[in-house]
């Protein structure tokens, strides 16, 4: 874990309110997927640091990307950021998910919660793991991976769902996965469908999000109930197995 | 020019005066970003007697220029923390530990002191009265004359090391609450505690925090605590730590300008993980800036 000044490199904007914000960190040391970093705002009228997933790493240029929505006034700040502009990180942090080689995979997303599972995907497919991606949004408007040249890249398989066709309701995300029958599940962004994962014989991770303090296990803030008591989002996870989980 | 940054609260020397606000500091989880034997002093996260799980989530929220938290004294309990967190603590050396103790009846407070009384490593006890008092149907302690005077008499009557009283911020009459924490033994006090706020979200017509209320914190707060502390120095002879919204070295010096004898950083400690050891490098320049050399010099030299 290393707290550096790191400069912007780009800042697209993939969907209106979807952003893709490159920074240069130099050495941040290993990254596992699912870990993450955080991102100052501006220190005092926003105060809180924010996290954000590692969507994707580029090792030779030190570089590495977040991916996400504009939701309120930090992402808002953080989706105006020009090149060359200076970013305070801190990370990498937390614990990452468990990778297996030779298994088939499915990484089961809602909205850019895609984003927390890319660069697990982008490993699991160097350990010649069958990568099946689940993506699930709102609208084809919010379609985060349809043309997303990165996913596709390790995906052998892209399903997206909607939530106006009703191809995302949890039914057809059950089936869908007692289709591909998968080794592991590794979702993202839906509470909804880490209960599903609950019910389903498959082993699953979740990265799991909560409103967080520190980002490094201090100060307690970010707690999330499991079965053996509250554990730290931020320091015990973000990946918890979701039959550890609570809800 | 040779600096000194030593402070002396009550007995206990410190090399310097920035510790940290109990609760936003871990020296563990922070190793890699803060060398805790260059602080004034760690203090530790408040202990109960029995383990305490907390408050269910959410616990924190962002508010302009702060935060609001209610963890509700997520901790171990006194007993695990002296077995397996203490030991991993004696590596810092050079470390001032400072215990945070709190309690939910004036009778546990000076056990959970009892229990760290054998513990070497701590220099001083800082008694969080930011409890709920169960023997008076969960009132805060920090805001009852009566418990803050129970509690302390309590803590005192278990120790010789320095205890320190961390006060309420939102009472009617600061002055009148640290005399009474100073008539029933406190050797020093921490001025001040979070303010109680409230938040709430307008779509689901909720309050954000699952606990309903909880401690605003941050740059929102010091110019009120600062007039805390000021009311504090002016009136009583105790050596007051001031703590509420400190960003930067000059936020400290105004603290110590004003009268406190060392400060605490909170919430920074989430923004810039280094922010103490800026801060002490902040002051150092300063003294040399304006040819301080002594912090002692400095301490108390409001001009009003």
């Amino acid at each position: 874990m290393k707290l550096v000044e790191c400069s912007v490199t780009h800042n697209l904007r993939v969907r209106p309110e979807y952003h893709i914000l490159g920074l240069e960190c130099g050495e941040l040391g290993s990254i596992e997927p699912g870990q993450f970093i955080t991102v100052s705002v501006d220190s005092v009228e926003m105060v809180l640091r924010r996290p954000f997933s590692i969507y994707r790493v580029f090792e030779n240029r030190g570089v590495i990307e977040i991916f996400f929505k504009v939701v309120g006034k930090g992402t808002k700040a953080l989706s105006e950021l020009k090149e060359g502009m200076a970013v305070s990180v801190l990370g990498p942090l937390g614990k990452g998910f468990p990778l297996y080689e030779g298994v088939t995979a499915v990484l089961l997303s809602r909205g850019v919660g895609l984003a927390s599972l890319a660069l697990l995907g982008d490993k699991l497919k160097g350990l010649k793991s069958r990568v099946v991606t689940i993506a699930s949004f709102k609208g084809r408007d919010a379609d985060l991976a349809s043309d997303n040249e990165y996913v596709k890249s390790f995906s052998d398989e892209v399903i997206v769902l909607y939530d106006e066709d009703r191809s995302s309701d949890v039914e057809n995300v059950r089936y869908l996965l007692n289709k591909v029958k998968p080794d592991v599940v590794y979702t993202c962004g839906s509470k909804r469908l880490v209960r599903l994962l609950k019910e389903l014989p498959y082993e699953a991770y979740v990265a799991w999000e909560e409103r967080m303090g520190c980002a490094v296990g201090a100060c307690r803030s970010c707690a999330v109930r499991t079965v053996a008591g509250y554990k730290l989002t931020c320091y015990d996870g973000p990946v918890f197995n979701v039959r550890d989980l609570i809800l | 020019m040779e600096l000194d940054l030593s402070v002396e609260i009550a007995g206990l020397k410190l090399k310097n005066p920035v510790m940290n606000a109990s609760g936003t500091y871990d020296p563990l989880r922070y190793e890699s970003l803060v060398d805790p034997n260059l602080l004034g002093a760690v203090v530790l996260k408040s202990l109960t007697l029995n383990p305490r799980e907390g408050n269910p989530p959410p616990r924190i929220v962002e508010v302009a220029c702060g935060i609001v938290n209610s963890i509700g004294i997520q901790n171990e309990g006194v007993e695990e923390f002296i077995k397996v967190k203490v030991p991993l603590l004696r590596k810092f050396k050079e470390a001032t530990f400072i215990a945070s103790v709190a309690g939910l009846t004036p009778n546990e407070f000076a056990e959970v002191v009892e229990a760290l009384e054998g513990v070497d490593i701590f220099k001083a006890y800082e008694i969080n009265t930011s409890c709920p008092n169960l023997e008076k149907g969960g009132v805060n302690c920090a805001l009852d004359e009566r418990c803050i005077q129970q509690v302390t008499k309590a803590v005192r009557g278990k120790t010789n090391k320095p205890v320190i009283v961390k006060l309420a911020p939102d009472v009617t009459d600061i002055v009148a609450i640290a005399k009474v924490a100073v008539d029933a033994g406190a050797d020093a006090l921490t001025i001040a505690n979070t303010y109680r706020a409230l938040v709430v979200d307008l779509k689901s017509r909720k309050p954000i925090l699952h606990n309903v209320t909880g401690g605003l914190s941050g740059p929102a707060i010091k110019p009120i605590t600062l007039r805390l502390v000021y009311e504090v120095v002016k009136a009583l002879d105790v050596p007051v730590i001031a703590s509420g919204g400190i960003t930067s070295a000059n936020d400290a010096l105004e603290y110590l300008l004003v009268g406190a004898k060392a400060v605490q950083i909170g919430t920074m400690n989430f923004v810039r993980h280094d922010i103490m050891i800026k801060i002490i490098e902040g002051i150092k320049k300063f003294m040399v800036d304006e040819g301080i050399k002594d912090i002692k010099e400095f301490i108390g030299t409001l001009r009003t």
